[in-house]
């Protein structure tokens, strides 16, 4: 259960992450480390793992680019499948939040 | 599609197992390196970093094992979703090509689904005939038909399928631990009397037969296993087509009562649609074999070891194997035949297959119907080439097209596959017209070659819908991949360069094969159409020794009611003196044989020795009137023609015909000559000669035939022979209404002209002749319009060059000629090629041909001057047009 809403969450992350542009795996896994604070504890090879799955599934689109240091990266960019999919998670996460919400602050 | 989607697509497709490792293996790499020289620059020392950074990663291996994995996973699919994809793109894309050139795409479907749909009536009639079990029958192996074969010396191995009941009851005791036994027996049987007479096919059959068989009743039931005795009120199972006709529904008949010979029958069932027992001769009703029986094959008919009629099958166990059960019944029938019949001592049983025609001394229908598939599939053929011409000839009007393609990067073999698709969506259209064509070709087999056999189920069943399916699979291919082939090797620079001027000059030698090959191919099929055209006008001409036209045939059953010889001719005197009063009668005698329905041998002997084998067979015996060669037509050529003084008691005589004659005595008077007979005492006294007559069989040589007076033998089978005058007037009603006045009691009356019997003596001659006219002119025309469109295109193409010609001082006959000879020069090659290819098959048919030479010159020279004439006419239209092209129109363009 918990593996599932974690694995869940991380997609809606890196979605997240990508609405910004295409971003190589080392973005993506920096951005998360920074804007979480160390909160959320991802292991940098689940979130490849999460990566490919989202680009066969065909949320996101990959190709290989060159960096500003002239090495071979792989880029993601978000599909627009990918960011409906954000949209609706995004959507269905903030319902949930309100959801609970109301719940514990229930006087 | 997105573009960059689709640039991702272009550049990730080669996607081979390689190419994905070292790509998982740089982004991981990519990571840790980052990741460390941020952990560096953090602060952290470099052994530090490189832990710190394995450690956020988790485990590595893992990792990359699993990304290699989902990534291998996910190329397979985008791979096939393109291949898809383009599947349905290239479908698209062919059928709006064809959309705008609907003429063309009408031609090669039209082509196609004549051959397909000649191909799928003949395959029905050859899964009929030669691949599935009688309809209904058990179709798991376990059944099979008995055949009996002895050597002789004289015959060589005779294969035969009755054998007598002692025999069959034997077996089936010794072969029961193995399986079981069924018999039947087939016969035309009158059913009712005088005016209401008909006649039924009846089966009479062992009970037990209908669940060897596997068969159910449709409605009501069919015989217990064990319902073996004659009851009170003897019961029948009547067929569902029976049923039908007779008393509108199957459901009706149930109850109901049919008289059959002396008895009248209770219908207690009905069987399925079709089903008419193992065999496929047509059948109206089945009985047990006790209930009527002994009026046929004699009251001793449970004991006789001498009548073989009983057609056997077999039912093994699931582990008998037929061989297992044929050396189970060999062993069987010996022991039988040792004990109580000579002849079977010596039979080898073989447990053949259920079909019929695949009998193990092979069937005349199976030949004939193999022939014919053999020809449709020629025919088949000569469409395919044609349509690859065609298709050919569009592929070098759309070279430019192609070499477009090509230029912007698609790739021979996806542009192959593209043309492909447009043959296969032109090969199912044809199809779907071959399954509409068969329709009519049915109808037409059934009444030509198929017109005794039991036929049911729907227009199109779903064998024949997956054979005409591979059939358009199979043509598609083969005629779409040589244009496909030679489109997809178009080189981009020569096509794009060659503009019209320069024409694409070179003549495809691939078209010119092909004309060439549908030329050979309607050689061949017209020479057949020519051997059996020639075959049946001969035998339908041929010197018979009597005359057919305004001959009638009646052939009453005087049945039970005689009960002495006297009075048996009695009735028979009658019958011959009412019909001869009919106005218009001309003649009219008693026959013991009918013509090619009938015949009589008995051994004769000369000097008290049997004669040697006579070239055309015989000696025939037939007992005749004295009226019979009057009715016959048939001359007595020397001495005289029986009279009434010719007697029982009188002198014994004898006419013979002249084969005959000069078998017995050569070079010598026949007149006052005496021969023996076997049976009889004595010796018959030859008193006339009359000229050779086929009565037995449609061959090329007549047989030695003997008569003897009816009142000198007079065995119980009789005829009438009529002879009516020229100007007609009597038909076979007055002879059978005429018939019925002078005995009103008589079971059913056969009357049916002689010109009908003839008829099914010819039946397979014109069969033969029909379908190969019908397919060589098909044929014919086919191949006709490929030269035409190869001739036609080649002037097109060659319009510059032709201008040339004419600028330089050619004449406009001088061009014709140009052109006439080339379509000559590929008609002639067709033609060679056709001619040689039916020198060498033509002998395979010579024993299906009558009279006829399978190397007739006179036919062989008939195809070749027509094939020529065809293939001149063929020319001379572009030709016309080339003699016409105006010069300076041409090269200025």
């Amino acid at each position: 259960m918990s593996l599932d809403l974690l694995q869940g969450t991380l997609d809606v992350l890196i979605l997240k992450a990508l609405t910004w542009g295409p971003r190589h795996g080392y973005a993506v896994a920096h951005w998360l480390r920074q804007t979480t604070v160390n909160e959320l504890q991802v292991e940098d090879g689940a979130l490849y793992t999460a990566l490919h799955r989202m680009e066969h599934r065909g949320w996101l689109a990959a190709e290989w680019g060159v960096n500003d240091e002239n090495r071979r990266v792989k880029l993601y960019t978000l599909t627009p499948a990918g960011r409906a999919e954000f949209g609706a998670r995004t959507e269905r996460w903030s319902r949930y939040v309100n959801a609970v919400q109301r719940v514990l602050g229930a006087t | 599609m997105r573009p960059t989607e689709r640039l991702r697509r272009l550049i990730r497709l080669p996607a081979r197992a390689g190419s994905i490792r070292a790509d998982v293996d740089a982004e991981i790499a990519y990571h840790l390196e980052a990741t460390e020289r941020d952990l560096v620059s953090a602060g952290m020392s470099p052994d530090d970093a490189r832990r710190e950074a394995k450690r956020r990663f988790g485990d590595v291996e893992r990792v990359r094992e699993s990304l290699g994995t989902l990534d291998r996973q996910g190329a397979r699919r985008t791979l096939r979703g393109d291949f898809w994809r383009g599947w349905w793109q290239d479908l698209a894309r062919s059928a709006r090509t064809l959309r705008r050139e609907p003429g063309f795409a009408a031609v090669v479907a039209v082509t196609l689904a004549l051959g397909i749909g000649a191909n799928s009536t003949m395959f029905r009639v050859l899964d009929r005939v030669l691949l599935q079990p009688a309809p209904h029958v058990r179709d798991d192996g376990s059944l099979s038909l008995l055949y009996f074969q002895r050597e002789s010396p004289k015959f060589g191995r005779v294969t035969y399928t009755s054998q007598s009941f002692p025999a069959y009851e034997s077996m089936r005791r010794d072969f029961a631990p193995m399986g079981d036994l069924g018999a039947w027996w087939v016969t035309s049987v009158s059913s009712g009397t005088g005016g209401a007479a008909r006649k039924l096919e009846v089966s009479f059959v062992t009970p037990n037969l209908f669940s060897i068989l596997g068969v159910r009743a449709w409605t009501g039931r069919l015989f217990a296993p064990d319902e073996w005795e004659a009851e009170a009120v003897p019961t029948a199972v009547v067929t569902h087509e029976y049923a039908s006709a007779n008393y509108g529904s199957p459901a009706f008949s149930i109850g109901q009562s049919v008289p059959i010979g002396r008895k009248t029958y209770t219908i207690i069932g009905v069987t399925p649609p079709g089903f008419v027992g193992a065999d496929l001769r047509p059948v109206d009703l089945f009985v047990t074999m006790p209930t009527a029986i002994d009026e046929r094959i004699g009251a001793k008919w449970r004991t006789n070891v001498n009548n073989r009629w009983l057609q056997i099958v077999a039912s093994r166990a699931p582990d008998v194997t037929p061989t297992q059960a044929g050396h189970a019944m060999t062993s069987a029938l010996q022991n039988f035949g040792r004990a109580n019949a000579k002849g079977d001592s010596a039979v080898t049983v073989v447990a053949g297959s259920i079909v019929r025609a695949k009998r193990p001394d092979g069937a005349v229908t199976a030949r004939i119907a193999l022939w014919l598939g053999g020809v449709t599939l020629l025919v088949l053929l000569v469409a395919c080439a044609n349509v690859a011409n065609l298709l050919l000839a569009r592929a070098t009007r759309r070279r430019r097209e192609l070499a477009v393609h090509l230029a912007l990067g698609v790739s021979p073999a996806r542009l192959m596959r593209a043309m492909v698709t447009e043959t296969l969506l032109l090969g199912v259209s044809g199809g779907v017209l071959a399954v509409l064509l068969s329709t009519w070709g049915d109808a037409f087999l059934r009444a030509t070659l198929l017109k005794d056999m039991p036929w049911n189920g729907e227009v199109v069943d779903a064998r024949q819908g997956v054979f005409v399916a591979l059939l358009v699979l199979l043509s598609a291919l083969t005629a779409g991949s040589l244009p496909a082939f030679v489109a997809s090797r178009t080189t981009v620079l020569d096509a794009l360069k060659s503009g019209v001027r320069e024409g694409g000059g070179r003549r495809h030698s691939a078209r010119t094969m092909l004309v060439v090959l549908q030329g050979t191919l309607s050689v061949v099929l017209m020479i057949g159409a020519g051997l059996f055209v020639r075959s049946f006008a001969r035998a339908a001409s041929a010197d018979l020794g009597f005359v057919a036209e305004q001959l009638i045939v009646a052939t009453p059953e005087l049945g039970e009611s005689v009960n002495s010889p006297e009075e048996f001719e009695a009735h028979w005197l009658r019958m011959e003196e009412r019909v001869r009063r009919l106005p218009g009668v001309v003649a009219v005698a008693q026959s013991v044989t009918v013509p090619f329905e009938s015949q009589w041998t008995y051994s004769v002997l000369l000097n008290g020795d049997t004669l040697p084998p006579i070239k055309g067979g015989g000696p025939y015996l037939n007992g005749i009137s004295t009226d019979y060669f009057r009715a016959l037509q048939t001359p007595v050529i020397r001495g005289r023609d029986f009279s009434d003084t010719d007697r029982k008691g009188s002198m014994p005589v004898a006419i013979v015909n002249e084969r005959m004659a000069a078998v017995l005595w050569p070079n010598v008077e026949p007149i006052g000559q005496c021969f023996g007979v076997q049976e009889f005492d004595g010796c018959m006294t030859v008193v006339g000669v009359v000229p050779d007559a086929r009565m037995t069989e449609m061959t090329e040589d007549a047989p030695a035939q003997y008569y003897l007076p009816i009142g000198q033998w007079s065995p119980n089978m009789r005829a009438l022979m009529v002879r009516r005058s020229l100007e007609g007037g009597v038909g076979e009603l007055d002879v059978r209404r005429a018939i019925l006045d002078a005995e009103p009691t008589l079971p059913f009356v056969e009357v049916r002209p002689a010109s009908m019997i003839l008829e099914q003596q010819l039946r397979a001659w014109k069969l033969g002749a029909t379908m190969f006219t019908l397919f060589g002119v098909l044929g014919l025309v086919v191949a006709a319009l490929g030269l035409y469109s190869v001739v036609a295109h080649d002037v097109s193409q060659r319009s510059h060059e032709i201008g040339v010609r004419m600028a330089l001082g050619a004449s406009r006959a001088d061009v014709a000629r140009l052109v006439v000879g080339s379509g000559m020069r590929q008609a002639l090659a067709g033609v060679t090629l056709g001619i040689a290819l039916s020198w060498v098959v033509s002998v395979r048919v010579a024993d299906l041909l009558f009279e006829t030479s399978p190397r007739d010159p006179v036919i062989y020279g008939g195809v070749v001057v027509l094939l020529l004439a065809v293939a001149l006419a063929a020319s001379l239209l572009p030709a016309r047009r080339a003699a016409r092209m105006d010069p300076i129109e041409v090269l200025r363009d």
